[in-house]
């Protein structure tokens, strides 16, 4: 098909090539002929042109058989609109830059939103997964101890699949050195929720051990080897199966992690099976995990009837823990709903204000066009004048209205492009090397958050200390996502309770400062620099001491 | 040429003259002059041809493949383009010429009835 037209249009630049030499040639044998005949060279000349016709029309109609009119017109308008807009500089970069920030900011707006909330979850059957939680009375921490998570995983008729996860960051050696990586750690349920179909390999066997890398930790640490498939990879120092690769695309998406975890969102370099530990014998001190839980409705079933079951199975897992637990109430929303969370409206405000820019810059530019279309009324009589009709007019000034609109346009799509380029990010893993000169100063920066959110968790549960301490302190016990021991209520509590709100208050308003500072995190781990020198003793001791190291506080 | 003004001329039907060219061609190459010259003479000075239509019309059939050209000299030693009837032109024009045929016999038949 292209190779014909590419003939056609070779044949016709062959051919329109002379057209013009090809009329003079016809015109003067016509002249020699009449003079022939005995006219003056003048006669001969006009006669010759009288016959001939209308050489413009002639070579149009000649043009035209090669070349569409509409097409021909349509070159010419853009040529004109091109000499237009280098005619008139300024006025055309306006026109250009208003359509550009009009188009642009919309699109950008809109590309968010449509992400957040028209596109569905990536997930398989996302309109059915629900977030399950039970926060404490006045408390937002959205977590679910193993005991409900075991109940209603065998209990609960409302939900298909039920999983919990913890995200959180763990150290893994990846051959030559040990990396500090964004983990899910995660029960059965999750892969078949999340949809993950390893590209290499398997997710882990339903109560075993293993790793399922991300596609790019993947290509990162080992070199997109497929042999690290099957083989064990040292996991916080305890060697963990690898038991498959995702493909490239796979991300999960799930609510940011809890501020308190000290883990910033973003993308997750693995995943591992996480077990669920049968909670010890009710008593004073017993261990259990905590997590965050998603589930997947059976179809059709609302979530009010689901929330019915699920309250009525922990009213009984709650009786058999007695007075250990308090007041808890249970809460089920739409995954969906949870991980947009807030932001719907704002979004939807945010939408209608750019639309609104954008029809603002679309009226400035048809006033612009307008004005410039009146000092162009000689313009327009004199092209009337030599013939050309209204539409052609029409055409004419449509084109050149779309050329700056298409130029605007495209550059709206930059600009769009620009508001929507990720941030850089500073590289969240770190080598070996790295670590040992602030690896252990962000423990202790970490160790200080901790310490400030424990208050928060000790509502109905304590922090055993950071991960350093607790792997080596309660090794064997470790429970997965955070270690908690549980705390009898006592009745004290309850007198203490109004002092703790306050406390709560202030310790709000001071994580808000924390998570600015989280920012500067670079700057504090330099101020933290300065005491790693000694940092390894003090760290041992205080861990042995069980208490905090004040050197985070110097 | 001065009795050609006052001979009645016929307009020529919409789409006969690439018939004329063709035809015309048969004779041997000639260049655009030439052609429009012997479709006169042969029609006795009847038909009125706009001269400058001949070039559509060329171009047009040129565009079908019906004739080709090539650059040559004439006989006074000036350039010229050449038209030519290719085969499929050939081919063409025997159709052509038999379709109509058929129309103006059978145009003649509704005219004068044979009673």
């Amino acid at each position: 098909m292209s190779g014909v037209l590419l003939d056609l249009i070779r044949m016709k630049r062959k051919a329109l090539d002379d057209l013009d030499a090809d009329i003079r040639d016809h015109l003067e044998r016509e002249m020699a002929d009449n003079i022939d005949r005995g006219m003056t060279p003048d006669d001969a000349r006009a006669a010759a042109l009288k016959r001939f016709g209308s050489i413009a029309l002639a070579k149009e109609d000649t043009r035209a058989v090669w070349i569409p009119v509409w097409f021909d017109q349509l070159m010419q308008d853009v040529r004109y609109g091109l000499r237009m807009i280098r005619r008139t500089p300024a006025f055309s970069a306006v026109v250009m830059l208003t359509l550009a920030l009009g188009i642009g900011l919309t699109t950008a707006v809109f590309s968010v939103v449509n992400a957040v909330l028209v596109r569905p979850l990536s997930y398989p059957n996302a309109d059915r997964l629900v977030w399950i939680a039970t926060p404490e009375e006045r408390s937002n921490e959205e977590l679910v101890m193993s005991p409900d998570l075991m109940a209603w995983r065998d209990q609960a008729q409302s939900l298909d699949r039920l999983a919990g996860f913890f995200i959180g960051g763990e150290r893994i050696d990846v051959g030559d050195e040990v990396v500090q990586a964004r983990v899910v750690a995660a029960t059965d349920g999750f892969w078949d929720l999340a949809g993950a179909r390893p590209a290499l390999g398997t997710v882990p066997r339903p109560g075993e051990q293993g790793i399922v890398l991300s596609h790019a930790f993947f290509e990162r640490w080992f070199r997109g080897d497929p042999g690290v498939v099957g083989r064990a990879v040292p996991l916080n120092g305890r060697p963990t199966a690898v038991t498959g690769v995702l493909p490239p695309g796979f991300r999960v998406q799930l609510p940011p992690p809890p501020a308190w975890s000290g883990v910033q969102s973003g993308e997750v370099d693995f995943y591992r099976a996480s077990i669920i530990q049968p909670p010890g014998p009710p008593g004073p001190a017993t261990a259990v995990q905590l997590f965050e839980v998603i589930g997947r409705l059976k179809p059709g079933l609302s979530l009010a009837r689901a929330h019915d079951e699920l309250d009525a199975i922990r009213a009984n897992t709650e009786k058999a823990f007695g007075a250990q637990f308090r007041p808890r109430r249970l809460r089920i929303v739409l995954l969906a709903d949870k991980i947009v969370g807030g932001a719907r409206r704002s979004l939807i405000v945010l939408l209608a204000a750019v639309v609104l820019v954008l029809l603002i810059a679309c009226a400035n530019v048809a006033n612009l066009l307008l004005a410039r279309g009146s000092t162009r009324q000689r313009e327009v009589a004199i092209r009337t004048a030599v013939g050309a009709g209204r539409s052609r007019m029409l055409r004419q000034f449509l084109v050149e209205s779309l050329m700056l609109a298409a130029i605007g346009g495209t550059a709206g799509v930059l600009v769009a492009r620009l508001a929507l380029r990720p941030r850089a990010c500073a590289p969240r893993s770190r080598t070996a090397s790295r670590r040992n000169d602030d690896g252990r100063a962000r423990a202790r920066v970490r160790r200080g958050r901790f310490r400030r959110d424990g208050y928060r968790l000790r509502s109905g549960a304590r922090v055993h200390g950071s991960e350093d301490q607790r792997s080596r302190r309660v090794e064997g016990r470790r429970a997965d996502g955070i270690g908690v021991r549980w705390k009898p209520a006592r009745a004290e509590d309850a007198r203490r309770r109004g002092a703790r709100a306050q406390r709560r208050a202030a310790r709000r308003r001071r994580s808000d400062a924390a998570q600015l500072l989280a920012h500067h995190r670079e700057s504090r781990r330099f101020c933290a620099r300065a005491c790693v020198n000694d940092a390894d003793a003090v760290l041992g001791a205080a861990v042995s001491r069980k208490h905090e190291p004040d050197c985070v506080r110097r | 040429m001065s009795t050609g003004e006052v001979r009645e001329r016929i307009e020529l039907l919409q789409g006969t003259l690439d018939l004329l060219v063709l035809r015309t061609l048969l004779l041997g190459p000639a260049h655009g002059h030439a052609i429009m010259k012997a479709i006169e003479r042969s029609s006795d000075d009847v038909l009125k041809v706009e001269q400058g239509s001949l070039y559509p019309a060329l171009h047009r059939l040129i565009k079908r493949g019906l004739i080709g050209f090539d650059h040559g000299t004439s006989d006074n030693n000036r350039r010229a383009k050449y038209y030519r009837l290719t085969p499929k032109g050939r081919k063409q024009l025997a159709v052509e010429t038999s379709k109509w045929d058929k129309l103006a016999s059978a145009i003649a038949r509704v005219l004068r009835p044979v009673t």
